[in-house]
């Protein structure tokens, strides 16, 4: 990675440090078809055929995922350009995306289509955008399931209506080791809204990542249910700004400790899991976040962030990998890009031998 | 908001329930809803505890009725007929099988999506395709909510506006 200006660094962290993403997913079904878990092969197909042809000028490079290998999959799941549930194997699902792999439609999910525009960053309006003007696009060749009163019809009753789950990705460290994550989701659920960790199940939320997401789709208009998200997606990142400032002031040692010691397990290990490797690069992320790690830049910790996990890893190694040669490799990797950096500055790495 | 059964504690549990077809809404405070066998640590989206729930009424009053007449009474037709789902089906799995289900299912499903979404009424875009009566109905609902909400803030200067604006939608005829 090539060295940044110090302002240039600056703007990254102030654009992405909390908020990494948002996204926008549309769920759309074809009028007087059965909905893919119910639908026989041929209707399936024929969903396929036509959704792909109405998203051939728009979203040209498509791809059918149930021939797909599963490491491609997996690694479609990992750039969250597919669902979960379309890493299991399942007749005519299909992947129409652009170019720039910012807008995409699943076809044959839990729904005939599931539209999706992402946008880097605190931008749930514009992601409404991209996701709106490509309903609009497939629309005018396809004949949606649409009732006045229930509005958008959808295979689960939870996204009836608008269809409309709008997310943003936040990374909110602060908020973990402060114990107040948890008092912001009991109330966040209270407002119709849900947050859930984006790695690993349940509440464990895997490297202090979570995603913000709306809960209601039905008896607001999509504008309203993104301005209240945008609200309290901007009022939590306030809250995280503020508990790292503690953090920061309050318990300086423990914090400066766990960046130190997240930065010397990623140089120094031999074998990393893909769990450890967030959760340290995650530490790093906070680190670097407060000024107290020089020497290595957002960019280059989120690009790890992704790079480490298991698909990843094995697509740049062009082979499949057991669990062991696996965490070999991905030690490796953040040997090469985090064991040889120029010597620590902070006070508690001038220790180092 | 107080609770409005002992007008005292503050209501913090909100309820809404379809009765003859309408939604009637309920705010109560934590010892009122409980004494009325409200589970109110249930967690509102548990879509499968609900639909077990449902499960369970719905065999009560299937033992309570005869054959219900189709598109009428609390039951509908056991099968949808358009796609062939049968309503167990639909309760164990939580998923209906085509956008038909909904009307086969309505007297089953607008429970459902009320206590999931607390609302019946859609208020988001419409597809271009939609007919013009779709669109109005749509425009209408999202005009009454804004009316209503004029009325309680007592801006009846823009409730005065928006009645216009609902009388002047296509096939409207004035009074709701």
């Amino acid at each position: 990675m090539s060295p940044r200006a110090p302002d240039e660094d600056a703007a990254y962290r102030e654009a992405y440090g909390i908020v990494l993403s948002s996204r926008v997913r549309l769920a759309r079904n074809l009028r007087g078809l059965p909905f893919p878990d119910r639908a026989p092969p041929e209707i399936r197909a024929e969903v396929r055929r036509r959704v792909q042809a109405a998203a051939r000028a728009a979203l040209p490079f498509q791809e059918l995922l149930a021939d797909a290998p599963s490491l491609r999959r997996q690694m479609l799941f990992e750039d969250h350009l597919i669902s979960r549930h379309l890493l299991e194997d399942r007749p005519e699902a299909a992947l129409c995306l652009n170019e720039a792999r910012t807008q995409a439609v699943m076809i044959n999910e839990e729904d005939h289509l599931r539209i999706q525009a992402l946008r880097p960053g605190l931008a749930l309006r514009e992601a409404w955008a991209d996701a709106d003007a490509l309903d609009d696009a497939l629309e005018a060749q396809l004949d949606y399931a649409f009732s006045s009163s229930l509005g958008y019809l959808t295979s689960c009753p939870t996204n009836v209506g608008t269809g409309m789950r709008a997310s943003a990705m936040m990374h909110l460290p602060g908020l973990v080791l402060q114990n107040e994550m948890e008092p912001i989701a009991n109330g966040l659920g209270k407002i119709g809204l849900t947050v859930r960790g984006r790695w690993g199940e349940g509440t464990a939320a895997l490297g202090h990542m979570f995603q913000v997401s709306n809960q209601l789709t039905l008896g607001l208009a999509e504008e309203r249910i993104l301005a209240d998200l945008e609200e309290i997606v901007k009022e939590i990142a306030e809250h995280e700004r503020n508990a790292r400032e503690r953090l920061k002031r309050e318990r300086k040692i423990f914090v400066e400790d766990l960046a130190a010691r997240a930065r010397g397990v990623l140089a120094a290990a031999r074998l990393m899991t893909a769990q450890e490797a967030l959760e340290r690069l995650s530490e790093l992320r906070l680190g670097i976040a407060l000024g107290l790690v020089k020497g290595i830049a957002l960019p280059q910790v989120d690009r790890l962030l992704l790079e480490v996990q298991p698909a990843h890893l094995q697509t740049a190694a062009g082979r499949l990998m057991g669990t062991e040669e696996r965490d070999a490799a991905r030690a490796a990797r953040l040997r090469a890009e985090l064991g040889r950096r120029p010597p620590a500055q902070t006070k508690s790495e001038k220790r180092t031998p | 908001m107080l609770c409005q059964n002992c007008h005292q504690n503050e209501a913090t549990v909100h309820l809404t329930q379809i009765v003859d077809g309408k939604a009637e809404k309920y705010h109560l405070c934590e010892a009122c809803a409980e004494q009325k066998g409200i589970d109110v640590h249930a967690d509102p989206m548990d879509l499968s505890g609900m639909m077990e729930k449902l499960k369970h009424q719905l065999d009560h009053l299937k033992d309570e009725m005869a054959e219900p007449a189709v598109s009428a009474g609390p039951a509908g037709p056991a099968t949808c007929p358009s796609c062939g789902m049968t309503r167990t089906e639909i309760l164990k799995k939580g998923r209906l099988g085509c956008d038909r289900c909904y009307e086969s299912f309505a007297a089953e499903m607008l429970p459902v999506v009320v206590s999931l979404q607390h609302a019946d009424q859609h208020l988001g875009k419409v597809p271009r395709r939609a007919s013009v009566r779709m669109r109005t109905s749509v425009e209408q609902a999202r005009l009454r909510r804004e009316l209503d909400q004029a009325v309680a803030a007592e801006n009846y200067e823009l409730a005065a506006k928006l009645r216009d604006q609902i009388k002047a939608l296509p096939g409207e005829g004035g009074s709701p």
